[in-house]
């Protein structure tokens, strides 16, 4: 009887009008906002007492280097539902949600029985309700804070945005004392942040346009000190340097690295006509790429080490040029209305800065390598000399005031063109080149 | 004036330890697109976000005991948050605490344990083909504690036909247009029904082997019969009459909007996501529903960012949305589908 | 008699004032050309071979306009009367700086600074001073004379110095 119900209900269920299966409700979303995620970093937790101050330093240190990225924007501690007094605890995920803190970072620093710093840290996707990525634990002498500081924020940077973070990192410059028309300068170097700034030259000869190698290690420079001049490669290990060019009758300038360390491109002026030869810094062969009658200065390479860009007034003005380094035409990728020069392409290979002069006012952009999508992230009466932070996210230069008392400085900006900012340095400051992340 | 001096030595390279208990697998799981049902203690409601006051810059380093100097930073002003809006937050159980050894040793222990409280919960059910006409969409295990609406429309009559993600706006409303009035018949309205005790759904869940028994069917069918449109839902639908407006359709990319935190400067910034995910008729975000369709444009890390902030775009924005949708519309908006697009953002 | 002495002796004062240096005379290596305003002398005042003379009555310097590389016809007469000094005055070492205003980018105002300097040498050569005497150096934009942000300082910057061996106190 049963199995007769059974029967009837079931051929009911497959003839009666069953509900359609209805096709999702599709949309596109192209608009958004463009603002910092909210993040929370209560003070990490001090695992001994000798730890407390340091643990304060260091969560003060990982907000400031999170905040002035422009991307995150801490919530107040005064705000905060739950404390993290325990490193070991669970996330309340709820506590953090109502304050809307999207990403949360708890830490722990204790000070080891060799008097060393072990830092610890975790993050959460606090939406998600689940951590971002592992936990890491940095250990280092007590003089190295700010590194691992710097570490700790660089490891939450890339955790929540998929990037590589840039704060353990150090920034060579020029530093520059006197008035416009006796300006003293000197090769210098510090943290990215502005700290730790000391010098590399004793300022007695003109030093330009310092870069960094790509592994951090070597610097190369021009410097004035045999009357002209010329390019010279400074070790920083043990600060001593040579002069990588030094033929009579020549001057050269405006050298940059190759991706591998091995070779460097920079420019020539021999009769008075400036080109861009090649040197592979283990034979010391050097190789002439560019013959034109015209200025051509200022190359960069790709970061595959393919090609390289830069400068060149063949066409009237100074305009952007790409050219293989094996050898070819050069390719113009500058069109618009002004003067390009500068070029440096960025870590990440799919842009280049640069500078532009037009209309009496200097900008620092940027454009894809084809020259498409040109931007202009800033203007004023003189910015020049773009160099890219090793994540390709940050571009910082230099900007000079106007007048007798005209001064040059630091600035850096986010690619986005947002979070213009001055770096503080103990004296005037020109010329930077951003080194790649620290290891 | 003289810069010259001491210089010196540079410093050695700092020992790191990366401690770790996730295995790499685990790590990329964390972030592979999502096809799997989400764990669903943690993805539920959310409060909605409203504008809130706005922190002062660098609140943290005015209240550091530590003296280092700050560079004055010229932040850009956020759009405020939000006061939350409670009264719609499922409460998630508490996770359990974490069975860390007193002694902490150089191994962090992540929470691991967390992970595997869920685990059991998160079993993932399989897709019966057209014996159950059940949608060809994962079925989420339901938490015990969280009442949770019924939702699987029962049987899939006619397949849609397949969808482009691709596809600009325009076309594909057009083409939900069509499906409408081709499938809605007024017996095919299912019930909004919120009410727990229809505690069918668990037996929906039929196991891995996709052939059902004669019993199994029997038992489905019982079920598509007990739940076949009351008098209530009789309610005559001509297409026409049930379609979203544009109009309310930018009401939800309105309310979605202030979400969906775009990274400009980002790799993340050159790809497009599409995300889908069911709506309860109460208008709240179904747990474990959100998954990726597709993406476009880019892979590795820019890729999980990109899908992890469109995501979090739906956590976060999903509810307020779903509390202004037109409940008579439910079927139009039982499931949604957005393509997160950010290629006009990039050059602002 | 008396008069004569007083005012000879004026005259070295004078002439002797003048060598210790008032006006700036520049220890430093660095330190930019001067553009002889023969405010510490008269024409009558300098040794015709001397350099003193060179500097302020020749005028050891030319300028150019902006972006330019060329010589205005006021360049080129000066430099004629420069080549016809350094014919005579024979000397071992003439060194050539070309230096550019601040409206422009560090790299290219060297490479312009160097194409100024080139053009006095290549006149100058063409004028019979030997090559082999003339070198060239760029200070780009790093030594500007006058440090307004105008033209009327610009143009004073735009400039193409010729230092003769000797010229350049140690």
């Amino acid at each position: 009887m049963q199995k007769w119900m059974v029967l009837i209900l079931v051929v009911l269920g497959l003839v009666s009008p069953l509900k359609a299966y209805a096709a999702p409700l599709k949309l596109t979303l192209t608009e958004g906002v463009i603002q910092p995620i909210p993040y929370a970093a209560p003070v990490f937790v001090a695992e001994n007492r000798a730890a407390e101050d340091w643990s304060k330093k260091i969560t003060a240190l990982v907000v400031q280097d999170l905040s002035s990225s422009g991307l995150f924007r801490e919530v107040s501690k005064a705000k905060y539902i739950s404390q993290i007094t325990s490193f070991a605890s669970p996330v309340q995920y709820s506590d953090w949600k109502a304050i809307n803190v999207q990403a949360l970072v708890t830490g722990a620093v204790k000070i080891s029985s060799k008097d060393q710093l072990v830092v610890k840290f975790r993050s959460y996707d606090v939406f998600a309700g689940q951590e971002l990525g592992d936990g890491l634990q940095f250990v280092g002498t007590k003089d190295r804070w700010r590194r691992i500081a710097h570490k700790v924020a660089d490891s939450l940077y890339s955790r929540i945005t998929g990037e590589s973070g840039y704060f353990d990192s150090q920034i060579v410059y020029v530093a520059e004392k006197g008035p416009k028309n006796a300006r003293q300068k000197a090769l210098s170097i510090m943290d990215a942040d502005g700290e730790n700034s000391r010098p590399l030259t004793d300022g007695k000869s003109l030093v330009l346009a310092p870069r960094f190698s790509p592994n951090g290690k070597q610097i190369l420079y021009t410097s004035y000190e045999t009357g002209f001049p010329r390019i010279y490669l400074l070790n920083l290990a043990n600060n001593r340097r040579r002069v990588l060019e030094n033929q009579r009758g020549t001057m050269s300038f405006a050298p940059r690295f190759s991706p591998d360390g091995g070779a460097v491109v920079y420019s020539v002026t021999k009769a008075g006509n400036t080109d861009i030869y090649r040197l592979v810094l283990g034979s010391g062969q050097s190789q002439r790429l560019t013959t034109a009658p015209s200025i051509e200065t200022a190359p960069s390479f790709s970061p595959d080490g393919r090609q390289i860009v830069f400068e060149s007034d063949r066409s009237g003005t100074q305009q952007l040029y790409i050219m293989p380094v094996a050898g070819g035409d050069p390719r113009r990728i500058s069109f618009g209305k002004g003067r390009y020069g500068t070029p440096v392409w960025s870590p990440r290979g799919d842009m280049i800065a640069f500078t532009k002069q037009s209309k009496g006012r200097f900008h620092i952009g940027v454009m894809r390598f084809d020259g498409s999508e040109e931007r202009l992230l800033t203007a004023s009466f003189l910015d020049e000399g773009p160099t890219w932070a090793p994540n390709g996210r940050v571009i910082m230069f230099t900007r000079e005031t106007r007048g007798a008392k005209g001064a040059s400085g630091l600035y850096s900006i986010d690619v986005s063109g947002r979070n213009l900012k001055p770096l503080r340095t103990p004296h005037g400051a020109s010329d930077p080149s951003w080194s790649p992340l620290g290891n | 004036m003289a810069f010259g001096g001491f210089f010196e030595p540079q410093n050695e390279p700092l020992e790191i330890r990366e401690v770790a208990i996730v295995s790499a697998q685990e790590f990329d799981a964390l972030f592979a697109p999502e096809i799997a049902p989400e764990r669903a203690e943690d993805i539920v409601e959310l409060p909605s976000i409203e504008p809130e006051e706005q922190a002062p810059a660098f609140p943290s380093v005015a209240e550091a005991s530590a003296p280092t100097p700050v560079v004055p930073a010229v932040v850009q002003s956020a759009a405020p948050d939000s006061v939350p809006d409670n009264e719609n937050l499922y409460v998630a159980p508490e996770p359990k605490p974490l069975d860390m050894p007193p002694e902490i040793q150089p191994e962090i222990q992540p929470p691991m344990e967390q992970v595997a409280i869920l685990a059991p919960q998160t079993q993932q059910p399989p897709q019966p083909k057209s014996v159950a006409k059940i949608a060809p969409e994962p079925v989420q295990a339901p938490e015990p504690e969280i009442p949770i609406a019924e939702e699987t429309p029962p049987v899939a009559q006619v397949e849609p036909a397949p969808e482009v993600p691709e596809t600009p706006d325009k076309p594909r409303e057009e083409k939900v247009e069509e499906e409408a009035v081709a499938e809605i018949t007024p017996e095919t309205m299912e019930p909004p029904s919120g009410a727990p005790e229809r505690s069918l759904r668990p037996m929906l869940r039929p196991t891995k082997n996709t052939a059902l028994t004669q019993s199994d069917s029997v038992v489905l069918a019982l079920q598509e019969a007990l739940s076949a449109p009351g008098p209530e839902t009789a309610t005559p639908s001509s297409p026409s009459g049930f379609q979203m407006t544009s109009g309310e359709k930018n009401e939800i990319k309105r309310h979605l909007k202030p979400c969906w935190t775009v990274d400009v400067g980002s790799l993340s910034a050159d790809i497009v996501v599409t995300l889908r995910w069911k709506m309860s008729p109460d208008g709240k975000l179904v747990a474990g529903s959100l998954r990726m369709i597709d993406s476009e444009g880019g892979d590795g890390s820019a890729l999980r960012s990109a899908v992890q902030i469109a995501k979090s775009t739906v956590f976060r924005c999903g509810n307020k949305m779903g509390a202004n949708l037109p409940p008579e519309k439910y079927d139009e908006w039982q499931e949604i589908e957005v393509r997160f697009d950010p290629s006009e953002m990039r050059t602002q | 008699m008396k008069i004569k002495i007083i005012v000879g002796a004026l005259i070295v004062g004078f002439v002797l004032s003048g060598c210790t240096g008032g006006g700036g005379l520049l220890d430093n290596d660095d330190r930019a050309g001067l553009s002889g305003d023969g405010s510490f002398g008269q024409n009558g005042n300098f040794e015709p071979d001397s350099i003193e003379y060179f500097r302020t009555s020749i005028g050891d310097s030319v300028f150019f306009p902006v972006d330019q590389s060329s010589l205005t016809q006021q360049a080129q007469g000066i430099l004629d009367a420069q080549a016809t000094w350094l014919i005579d005055n024979a000397r071992s070492e003439i060194l050539i700086e070309g230096h550019a205003d601040e409206q422009g980018t560090r790299a290219y105002n060297l490479a312009l600074g160097a194409r100024r300097a080139s053009a006095v040498r290549n006149y100058l050569v063409s004028r019979g001073v030997p090559t082999d005497q003339l070198q060239i150096v760029s200070y780009g934009k790093e030594r500007p004379l006058e440090v307004c942000s105008q033209e009327s300082c610009y143009s004073q910057n735009r400039r193409a110095v010729t230092r003769v061996s000797g010229d350049l106190a140690g």
